[in-house]
């Protein structure tokens, strides 16, 4: 049975070693073992520090690794302590991080909230020694996370620029934007489509309706749906998440109803598809070829079948107006449609087809925060030139 | 009033997540992941939603005559005979499938497992052993015989198998094992912990008789073998409607892409707008690296990489700066109540 | 006409006649047991032909096959995923978790050691609460589901994105201007066209830098873009649409290797040719 010392005495040899060699003398043990609770999560982490054996390095240098072991009661047999991990030789000060799980089901379970102990053992090839006891330590769950403060401030920044703007709006200062080429076109393009009798193709995008690019493309549907109202243009609205097509129906609905027409609204104009990328695709596009829409407009999110969609409606001599946040799409959005909105362009349309003042106020917030990220890189340049250090320190956020 | 409370919801459930990514606390980050999962949820009761949008939008066109109503009717067929295999077939419980299919599994699973313990007993080092006594393996043996023996029952008793179709099936060698594991077992309370060859010794034993068990598990059939009528997931119909109807669909669809890319470059081409130009003149370069041309496709190589290094980078920065903040932007709008379009009207 | 109509009557007729004979090839040169197993193969991958054929006849226009396809692949890929949906979370994991005693009645196999979660309860009403816009007079509850979902989104999305897309790429852009500079003597007398030279680096950075600068310009609304403030945003266009131009070329060979693969499947694996 392995007899290992709980002082700072050398240990006796261990009995696996049953061939006739000599006693091999095991090194010191590590000193200053320390533990204390693991800053920022969630009362499952003690962090434990210890300075290195006189052996390591020095001494007899047989030192090969430390072993670091828990427990709940300082003065168990060794042989009920847990293992819990072990770092290599080689420094004069070492720290473990001892994480463990929060579920109480789970074998690794941290317990939380009541002393633990931690005792190193220095090991050698195949003796090892261990220290003494160190503190007690309690892991405790912290209430905020210090590491993210930097998060914490730009969202305040943010947050005090838009409450600045919308009250410069609120006062009835008229706040220019520059005219966005995209969004003055679909004006245009309904007019194009009640003159020639077709519907309008409406596409979401195959986002979900938490995607913020869909959230953009209800607003401007309800835009539309309004105007289709007014001249009595059918519209076509195939949906490919089923909550999308809650929303859809209810935008496209009040569109009606803003419009004075309630009762013009058909209740298959809006429908549901099939989740499936490519099914939805290969529908859309034989909608397109059939009802030959006059104007296709694809506001949204998306992947990989953008192409197939903005070919399609080209082929048949739509006018497209096209948006998207997915940058590996909007090269071929740009080249086959007549108008695209990139990135954030589409988020501002919103704002641009319903020029509310708090509306318009978010927008310069937005722009202003701009000007300010400009101002923080130049910062950071001058910064990353002469204390790189801090610089490192605000932006490395866990 | 019917406006306000889905308002007040989404202000609370966002303020909510928002401290919550602040927060390290124990309870934040289960709140967390209930929150994901309940969105998943949610998405499949809408799912059902959608498509009953979809039946009645078919249905109205079978209704009224329209052009495409015989095609309309083709959809609700595929939709019926997918949901149809997919669910319950008569006399066969899909969910007794799942448990028969998993048992060959778990047997499997359950050998290795014992085999490992044992091993992993001898080869380490003593000061990692603390936890590992011999008394916990003959633990561990006895619980692997006992499930191996449960799930073996499962096999038997389902009434998938008939005794023929259990015939050449190894089921009794299978339970022999199990008695080999439990009398090995009980062996290991008799050796001493430190005790290295005969606890190797018992460990090649363990490793031998879990190679025969995981040998006569093979025999076991596989499901889809035997019953081909199976319902759910399962079902034979089921998977190859998956594999040759919507698979060659959806790969012949993706593949239009590549006349599509042609017939948009030369559009593109022609409309001789300078922007366009600028594009296609990148994408020219980036395609001439792979043509053999020599000279040519080595300059074109090294502007490749400029053009993938430099511009590449900036503007992708660029607009995802722009996006960050325009999706920042919005969600605050969101959770404030600016915009509700999405609501809609009462 | 006339003669397209006999023309397209022909191609049809032919088609099916090849279809046909592909699945008797395919049905007697069978490797499985039984005869039943052979035809029941050769059927398979003569549909899916089929299927990718009709699909392929979307490059002429719209005609009946394509019609037939798609209407087809709408049908079966929405019951597919509803399907799965239904098994695998619903049946597979929400109701053990949340009503274990229901599921080990029904045996459905599951990790019981995970624990009951009764939290399921909630999104199982909301789930409830969204089917009743089925109802026109309950409609308005729908939108509870609707307003935890859209609300719980936006609040996970605004910190994370503002970390990941806004402060990791405000970080990425704090590159030296000037890296290893030594003073102007050295960068002068050590002047190389190398691409891991100072005056190449240099050069890289800077126009990174301006790129980024330029691209934002370009996405002000509140300004017009004129004179300096113009030229700027002109820059970020092109910078833009150069980009653009690189993925473009990027994607063409990977589109390509798809249709490869159609056809090897279509003269491989179907007709047996290549």
């Amino acid at each position: 049975m392995l007899t290992a010392s709980v002082s700072a005495q050398p240990a006796n040899t261990s009995s696996a070693d049953t061939t006739a060699q000599m006693q091999a003398i095991p090194p010191a043990p590590p000193v200053n073992v320390s533990a204390k609770d693991r800053p920022n999560d969630n009362g499952t982490g003690i962090v434990v520090k210890w300075d290195a054996s006189p052996d390591d390095g020095a001494g007899r240098n047989n030192v090969v690794m430390y072993k670091v072991y828990r427990s709940l009661k300082p003065d168990a047999p060794f042989k009920d302590w847990v293992l819990r991990g072990q770092v290599p030789f080689g420094k004069r000060q070492y720290t473990y991080d001892d994480v463990g799980a929060r579920d109480k089901d789970s074998k690794d379970y941290f317990p939380k909230g009541v002393d633990v102990y931690y005792r190193v053992a220095a090991v050698a090839a195949d003796t090892f020694s261990v220290s003494g006891n160190s503190n007690a330590a309690v892991a405790s769950d912290e209430w905020y996370n210090t590491t993210r403060t930097t998060v914490l401030v730009f969202v305040l920044v943010f947050f005090g620029f838009t409450l600045y703007f919308i009250n410069v709006a609120k006062k009835g200062k008229t706040l220019y934007v520059r005219p966005l080429a995209g969004i003055e076109a679909v004006d245009e393009a309904i007019g194009r489509a009640t003159e020639m009798g077709k519907p309008i193709l409406y596409i979401l995008g195959l986002g979900s309706a938490s995607d913020i690019a869909t959230i953009a493309s209800f607003s401007v549907l309800g835009r539309v749906a309004k105007k289709v109202a007014e001249y009595q243009t059918p519209i076509l609205v195939p949906c490919y998440d089923p909550i999308v097509l809650t929303v859809a129906e209810e935008t496209v609905k009040t569109g009606y109803s803003d419009a004075g027409r309630p009762d013009d609204y058909k209740d298959d104009s809006v429908y549901f598809v099939t989740q499936s990328q490519f099914a939805y695709v290969a529908a859309v596009n034989g909608t397109m070829l059939r009802e030959r829409p006059a104007t296709n407009i694809y506001l949204g999110k998306f992947y990989a079948e953008s192409l197939l969609l903005a070919e399609t409606g080209a082929v048949t001599g739509s006018i497209q107006i096209s948006g998207t946040d997915e940058i590996a799409q909007l090269p071929f959005f740009v080249v086959a449609c007549d108008y695209t909105l990139i990135g954030e362009e589409l988020y501002a349309a919103s704002v641009y087809l319903n020029r509310e003042p708090i509306l318009m106020g978010t927008l310069k917030a937005q722009d202003y925060y701009k000007a300010f990220v400009i101002g923080v890189i130049a910062l950071g340049l001058i910064g990353r030139m002469f204390a790189p250090d801090l610089l490192q320190a605000i932006f490395n956020i866990h | 009033m019917r406006r306000q409370i889905p308002l007040l919801l989404v202000f609370v459930s966002g303020v909510f997540m928002v401290i919550q990514y602040f927060v390290p606390s124990a309870f934040a980050e289960r709140a967390y992941e209930f929150l994901i999962d309940w969105t998943i949820i949610i998405g499949i009761f809408a799912l059902a939603l959608g498509i009953w949008s979809l039946v009645r939008v078919s249905y109205n066109k079978i209704r009224t005559g329209h052009p495409d109503a015989m095609y309309s009717a083709i959809t609700l067929a595929g939709l019926g005979l997918m949901i149809f295999f997919g669910f319950e077939f008569p006399g066969v419980s899909y969910k007794e499938a799942m448990r028969v299919t998993q048992a060959k599994d778990y047997i499997q699973s359950e050998f290795s497992g014992a085999r490992d313990a044992a091993a992993r007993r001898v080869f380490l080092p003593e000061s990692e052993t603390l936890s590992l006594r011999p008394d916990s393996i003959k633990t561990i043996l006895t619980m692997a015989a006992d499930s191996v023996a449960h799930w073996v029952d499962i096999f038997k008793t389902s009434h998938w198998f008939s005794g023929a179709d259990l015939e050449g099936t190894n089921l009794a060698a299978i339970m022999t094992t199990t008695e080999q594991f439990k009398s090995i077992s009980s062996q290991y309370t008799s050796v001493s912990p430190s005790d290295s060859m005969a606890l190797a010794g018992l460990a090649g034993r363990v490793s031998e008789v879990s190679q025969q068990g995981i040998a006569a598990v093979d025999s076991l059939k596989n499901l889809s073998d035997v019953y081909p009528l199976t319902g759910g997931l399962e079902n034979y119909w089921f998977i190859h409607f998956f594999d040759d109807v919507m698979i060659p669909i959806q790969a012949t669809m993706f593949s239009l892409l590549a006349f599509f890319i042609a017939s948009a470059a030369y559009r593109a081409f022609r409309a001789r707008s300078l922007l366009s130009t600028v594009l296609l003149l990148a994408a020219f370069i980036v395609m001439a690296r792979l043509l053999p041309m020599g000279p040519v496709t080595i300059g074109a190589n090294k502007l490749t990489q400029w053009i993938l290094l430099v511009p590449n980078l900036a503007a992708k920065r660029a607009i995802v700066i722009g996006v960050g903040l325009g999706i920042v932007a919005t969600s605050l709008k969101v959770v404030l109540g600016i915009e509700r379009s999405y609501m809609g009207r009462d | 006409m006339a003669d397209s109509r006999n023309l397209s009557r022909i191609i049809t007729a032919g088609i099916f006649l090849l279809l046909v004979v592909s699945w008797i090839i395919k049905a007697m040169s069978g490797m499985e047991a039984s005869a039943w197993l052979n035809i029941r193969n050769g059927a398979l991958t003569t549909i899916a032909a089929f299927l990718t054929l009709c699909i392929y006849s979307f490059l002429y226009g719209d005609n009946p096959f394509y019609r037939f396809a798609e209407h087809l692949f709408v049908g079966v890929s929405a019951a597919y995923w509803m399907t799965l949906g239904f098994w695998s979370t619903i049946v597979g994991n929400v109701v053990p978790r949340s009503f274990p005693a229901l599921a080990k009645f029904f045996k459905i196999s599951f990790n019981y050691e995970l624990g009951t979660a009764w939290h399921f309860i909630v999104p199982l009403i909301l789930g409830i609460l969204l089917l009743m816009r089925l109802a026109p007079k309950m409609s308005w509850i729908s939108r509870w589901p609707l307003a935890f979902i859209i609300g719980t989104t936006a609040g996970l999305n605004l910190p994370r994105y503002l970390q990941s897309d806004f402060i990791q790429q405000i970080n990425n852009t704090f590159i030296t201007l000037l890296p290893g500079w030594q003073g102007v003597g050295p960068f002068f007398s050590h002047l190389s066209l190398s691409a891991s030279g100072q005056l190449v680096m240099i050069s890289t950075n800077v126009v990174v830098f301006v790129g980024v600068v330029c691209g934002l310009i370009y996405f002000f609304f509140s300004k017009e873009h004129r004179g300096w403030f113009g030229v700027a945003s002109r820059i970020g266009i092109w910078v833009l649409m150069l980009t653009f131009g690189a993925s473009f070329g990027y994607t063409v060979m990977g589109r390509i290797s798809l249709l490869v693969g159609r056809i090897t499947f279509l003269f491989h694996d179907w007709l047996g040719i290549l």
